[in-house]
């Protein structure tokens, strides 16, 4: 699992990368000719969610999203692995009551036809990269939970707490 | 129940999720949403669950976060910090407290072209303590000086703090970038300055170096210039009107790139690790920022904030001492929380009753980025502490906790001027952007 969010969150930086070189492009191609990438705003802001979006997932499982250590780094392994497998659980199920809700918006957009405002992207297109961030986090939650419960704290940390 | 009073359970659960270590944005999100409903009924549920997460990480200027998160990661990497040291060790190395002082003032240049403080203070920590403690400085002195010179990496624009404070307050990012110019670095000076004294009170520990001649200084000076230019190119072209903050921050990622090729340092491995930086810090800021959206709905619903300025007006306290208290909270939550969750968690109470009192919302920015930078070199959470103790492999955290205490009473003095002085703040962007 920590091996395909890692790939998905590097394939996602791809779109980060074409972020910037279609911002070059326009910047530049507004500074010698009255020329300019046409909806560079909008594939821009598609690049950007979809990099920040893929690469959540990989967060939770290498555990790199903010969380304060101070007040249960002193407790006992097993409280600990307790309280982290309470966190990783509460926010699968806080991130499937996310993914469930936006799913049903994006039906009701995806109906309507909705679309970007320059060049008429599908909110389709939107919409995909971010219920795939969501979904992916809340089972990679579970996976973590699961991992907890198997192998305990992983082994860093092991060393940090008998130190 | 009133909804002020789920607002205030709301916040007192928050607190104990964050202190069981759920990480910060579930916990905003799952207190954002369990108030919500109990304010609001099930019906929101659909509404805060479904729209307001989309709607938070829809709008382009968010894309500013990861293409500066990525200018940062690409310097980090391209050597930049150790050319700055080299060339201000060169420059004024041989003054009193001089290597302490290049130091910092390589961490202020670098600063410019980083928005954040851990690149700032890891980069910098590699390069200076080996050389720091080659010439005979103190470690206490050492770590203290790295730990500080860190912050200046948010202190000074442009900055990943400053940009998130003003999308989340919809203030220009232009304006906030340069009401920040000043107060960075004044902060830069006020730490040298401190290096100074102790310097000249404790000679023991700030040796002084042998000073370099001409030639030697010239080349020093020369290789400030790359530096000089990513900064310049990417300021400069908000100022000049050639683009936007977004754009800039595309130009200042390019530039990075293009300075670690130019340097030889971009090789597969360098490009992997900067991308994955940049994705996993966007990933895990945008997870914040979808945490507070819900948390903001809750606190907007529980008239939290206007309970509070009751309570104020009830207290007959003068604009200036609420602003004072808002101030003393930031310092006491940063010694507990980092600085992005903390300006996130406060910001949806703490911001509508500034702007009430009548202070400009620029100024309270600044002010703010100020205090939670503090909370990065304040005991137990200070994370630029934890990174000199980890890449110094010998320092021991207590000597970097005692020698962060001058630099602190210099950020205090820091804070004091910009609060009795708002001009020092807002002068410039008054002045070039009217």
């Amino acid at each position: 699992m920590t091996r395909a969010t890692r790939f998905l969150a590097l394939a996602g930086t791809l779109a980060f990368l074409a972020a910037v070189a279609l911002t070059i492009v326009d910047i530049g191609l507004r500074s010698v000719s009255t020329g300019t990438v046409h909806g560079a705003v909008d594939l821009g802001q598609l690049c950007v969610m979809t990099g920040a979006m893929l690469a959540i997932p990989y967060g939770f499982m290498t555990d790199q999203h903010v969380a304060i250590d101070l007040f249960t780094e002193k407790l006992p392994v097993r409280i600990q692995i307790a309280l982290r497998v309470f966190a990783a659980l509460l926010g699968a199920v806080f991130l499937a009551g996310v993914f469930w809700f936006s799913l049903q918006q994006a039906m009701i957009e995806i109906a309507g036809g909705d679309r970007s405002q320059t060049i008429g992207i599908p909110m389709a297109l939107y919409w995909v990269p971010f219920l795939l961030g969501i979904g992916l986090s809340a089972i990679s939650l579970l996976a973590v939970a699961l991992d907890l419960l198997r192998r305990g704290l992983p082994a860093t940390r092991v060393e940090e707490v008998a130190h | 129940m009133s909804p002020a009073v789920i607002g205030s359970i709301g916040i007192v659960a928050l607190l104990v999720l964050i202190a069981l270590r759920v990480p910060v944005a579930i916990a905003m999100g799952v207190v954002g949403i369990v108030g919500g409903v109990a304010i609001n009924g099930w019906f929101s549920l659909g509404f805060v669950l479904g729209s307001q997460p989309f709607v938070t990480v829809f709008p382009y200027t968010l894309s500013v976060i990861p293409l500066f998160v990525m200018m940062g990661a690409f310097a980090a990497r391209a050597g930049l910090s150790a050319s700055l040291f080299q060339s201000l060790h060169a420059l004024i190395g041989h003054w009193r407290g001089g290597l302490a002082s290049a130091t910092i003032g390589a961490c202020a240049l670098f600063g410019s072209v980083c928005g954040s403080s851990l690149a700032t203070a890891a980069t910098m920590a590699r390069v200076a303590i080996p050389s720091m403690r080659s010439v005979g400085y103190q470690d206490w002195l050492t770590a203290g000086t790295v730990a500080a010179g860190g912050t200046l990496g948010i202190l000074i624009p442009p900055s990943i703090i400053m940009v998130i404070y003003a999308i989340m307050t919809e203030q220009s990012i232009g304006r906030m970038f340069l009401a920040g110019m000043v107060p960075g670095f004044l902060a830069a000076g006020l730490y040298m300055l401190v290096i100074y004294v102790i310097a000249t009170l404790r000679p023991q520990a700030a040796p002084l170096s042998p000073p370099l001649d001409g030639a030697q200084r010239i080349e020093a000076f020369r290789q400030m210039g790359p530096v000089l230019l990513l900064f310049g190119s990417v300021m400069g072209s908000i100022y000049l009107g050639i683009a936007s903050p977004t754009e800039a921050a595309a130009v200042g990622a390019f530039g990075a790139m293009v300075l670690a090729a130019w340097r030889r340092k971009l090789t597969w491995d360098v490009v992997r690790e900067s991308l994955m930086e940049t994705a996993v810090t966007t990933g895990m800021i945008f997870m914040i920022l979808v945490g507070t959206s819900i948390l903001q709905f809750f606190i907007e619903t529980s008239t939290l904030p206007n309970m509070l300025l009751d309570g104020i007006n009830w207290l007959q306290l003068p604009p200036i001492g609420v602003l004072i208290l808002i101030l003393i909270a930031y310092v006491i939550l940063g010694c507990f929380l980092d600085s992005l969750s903390m300006m996130l968690i406060t910001l949806p109470i703490f911001f509508p009753l500034i702007t009430k009192l009548g202070y400009d919302p620029v100024w309270f920015g600044i002010l703010v980025t100020s205090v939670v930078e503090i909370g990065l070199i304040t005991p137990p959470v200070g994370m630029n502490l934890f990174v000199i103790v980890a890449v110094s492999g010998s320092i021991k955290f207590e000597t970097a906790a005692v020698g962060i205490v001058p630099f602190l009473m210099a950020d205090f003095t820091r804070v004091v001027l910009l609060v009795a002085f708002p001009a020092i703040t807002l002068f410039l962007p008054r002045l070039l952007m009217g």
